[in-house]
């Protein structure tokens, strides 16, 4: 398939071009930055097969690190507690956003614009503005640490694909998301429940960013409001070159890690062979461009 | 039923953003204050400005007669944006208008108008005069200099050094007006200098997520070097937690740029070399002095340069110069 040859085709091309890319080093490097985008990209391929979009992932994500942070510092909360409070607060977001869409009828677009711009602002008026620091060390396992020797961010991104792959392919509700992403009218005549799966959708999408976001300020120490900003492009990227329909109804999470993973090779590659920045901007969109060319041409 | 439900979102949704802009970015001044300042940095997204409109709020808290809305862009790239918001407070017709500036001619035709309009313009974060366009006062400092002075910093350690010295450097998103001004005075003072090599230079947008990636990668390809410049504080914490999470931070000085309070704190314990301070607080303290001469009829008493110094923080001031947030 499309996305795994691309993958080969990149990274052969990157270990020709430099030859510090293919050490065990700088692959787990590779995989580990990758993972607080690809985590997110999981919630984008569910809201995508729906056929929906969630835009405000990157809000979302800084919110969920902002409240496990003002947790952790300013109420001295136990570590499990603040984490489950900022997954909590990305739930409320999705289920917002899932409110919106599924009752109001808003179309996903406006409706998570919205919510990108307004969990954004929520993150801006707890912190003033300012980022949370001195945050304490014990929190520093879930972005930094090791479980038997690989990354704890790798192991939490491919435990949460394992469940999302087998909830999408052979879960009872798992068909019901590309029923509705196919044919949503078809979906409701045919009796399921698709206000309710689009709720799933965009829960899981606001849980997906949450997680991500305390992921990413465990790594770097400190939840900043303007964190995760742009996300909503790399998921959406990600999500597209990786195979899935982006009117929804086709897609699977493992071609979502797939496009996450070339993504970040791509970044990776850029720095390695000190790409000039104007350059980068250039290389990344033909690349993504070309990538989702390939898989529209081959649908037709 | 349902119509509750959608009425009640409605309301929801509508009373967030007002309750999130309450603070002043819309609406009549405060009662029984007679002078208004329009504050309008180049965006929030640096804790730089956040520090400048903290400062700018507290003294026009302090003074019964002055009324301050800040209103800012979205990010330091929408240019647009800062003109339109320019273009609504001269609307709004605001006693004085304080402005750093995304983008120093794109600026110029609204910032003629307000003036064309008798309301008075000063400039905030750059002391350069604006193409064709005279303006009250300027406050504050270049970031060109700012850049200098990194470059002297770097200069300085080379000698220490005794061997050619090989640094990295993290830029803010290409293009920006603060990074290419701060990269030109840079490399004003590096370029072409034999001892200083310059082994890559990647853009990681402001951003401390993707200055650690970025450092990351970096070091997969250069382990010996000796310096990282980070453009922006944040983005050179980012490279320090790389740095120090390869085993490599006795080996390699970081420098920021900003004088964010976490950033000076680091210098202060040595896990960053230094940091430049362009002392936004003092710069939102003279908005206000300012505004009050105005108010009180003396005008000629306003100067049209109020050039405050740039402090290179390092570890023997950094307790001198810690913000108090």
């Amino acid at each position: 398939m499309p996305p795994l040859v691309g993958l080969v085709l990149l990274v052969v091309l990157v270990s020709v071009l430099s030859p510090y890319f293919l050490t065990v080093q700088n692959i787990l490097n590779v995989l580990r930055q990758v993972s607080i985008i690809a985590i997110v990209s999981i919630g984008m391929t569910y809201v995508i097969i729906t056929g929906g979009i969630d835009l405000s992932v990157g809000s979302v994500a800084a919110l969920g690190g902002i409240v496990t942070g003002l947790c952790l510092k300013q109420f001295g909360l136990n570590l499990f507690l603040a984490i489950a409070l900022g997954i909590l607060a990305g739930a409320a977001c999705g289920l917002v956003s899932g409110l919106l869409i599924t009752r109001v009828r808003m179309p996903p677009f406006i409706a998570t614009l919205a919510m990108m711009s307004v969990a954004r602002g929520v993150a801006l008026v707890i912190t003033g503005g300012r980022p949370i620091f001195n945050l304490p060390d014990s929190f520093r396992f879930l972005g930094g640490g090791l479980l038997l020797g690989i990354p704890v961010p790798i192991v939490i991104m491919a435990g949460m694909y394992l469940v999302a792959h087998l909830n999408l392919g052979y879960g009872k509700v798992g068909l019901y998301y590309y029923a509705i992403g196919g044919d949503a009218e078809a979906a409701r005549v045919a009796g399921i429940s698709t206000n309710r799966v689009r709720m799933y959708a965009y829960l899981i999408s606001g849980v997906c960013a949450a997680v991500a976001g305390i992921v990413l300020s465990s790594r770097v120490m400190v939840s900043e409001p303007i964190a995760g900003l742009g996300y909503e492009l790399d998921a959406i990227a990600s999500v597209i070159v990786g195979g899935s329909n982006i009117f929804g109804g086709e897609g699977f999470v493992v071609g979502t890690l797939i496009g996450s993973v070339i993504i970040g090779i791509l970044r990776n590659g850029l720095n390695l062979l000190n790409v000039s920045t104007y350059m980068q901007q250039v290389v990344i969109g033909v690349v993504i461009a070309s990538m989702v060319s390939i898989s529209i041409l081959r649908r037709r | 039923m349902r119509k509750v439900v959608v009425l009640g979102l409605i309301a929801l949704l509508t009373l967030c953003p007002s309750v999130l802009f309450a603070g002043g970015q819309s609406g009549a001044p405060a009662a029984g204050k007679t002078f208004v300042v329009g504050f309008v940095p180049r965006a929030f997204v640096s804790v730089y400005f956040v520090t400048m409109a903290d400062a700018v709020k507290e003294a026009a808290d302090a003074n019964p007669n002055i009324d301050v809305q800040i209103v800012s862009p979205v990010n330091q790239t929408d240019i647009e944006g800062q003109i339109k918001i320019i273009e609504d407070l001269t609307q709004k017709n605001v006693d004085l208008l304080a402005v750093s500036v995304n983008d120093p001619k794109a600026v110029v035709p609204s910032l003629k108008a307000a003036q064309d309009k008798g309301i008075p313009v000063i400039i905030l974060d750059a002391i350069t005069p604006l193409p064709n366009l005279e303006v009250m006062s300027l406050i504050g400092s270049n970031n060109e200099d700012g850049g200098v002075i990194v470059g002297q910093n770097i200069l300085e350690l080379q000698k220490k050094l005794g061997r050619k010295l090989k640094m990295a450097i993290l830029e803010g998103v290409p293009g920006q007006y603060a990074n290419e001004m701060r990269m030109k005075g840079f490399r004003s003072v590096v370029e072409g200098n034999p001892n200083v090599e310059i082994v890559a230079s990647q853009p990681a947008n402001w951003q401390r997520e993707l200055a650690m990636t970025t450092m990351e990668n970096i070091l997969q390809a250069h382990r010996d070097l000796d310096v990282v410049w980070g453009v922006n504080d944040g983005m050179a914490l980012g490279a320090a937690t790389a740095i120090q999470n390869a085993g490599l931070k006795d080996k390699i000085l970081v420098l920021g740029y900003n004088g964010d309070k976490e950033a000076v704190e680091a210098v202060l314990k040595g896990s960053m070399y230094s940091t430049i301070l362009q002392q936004p607080a003092e710069i939102g303290r003279t908005v206000i002095k300012i505004a009050e001469l105005l108010r009180t009829g003396k005008k000629s008493e306003v100067k049209s340069l109020y050039q405050i110094p740039i402090v290179n923080v390092k570890q023997d001031n950094a307790a001198k110069w810690m913000p108090a947030k």
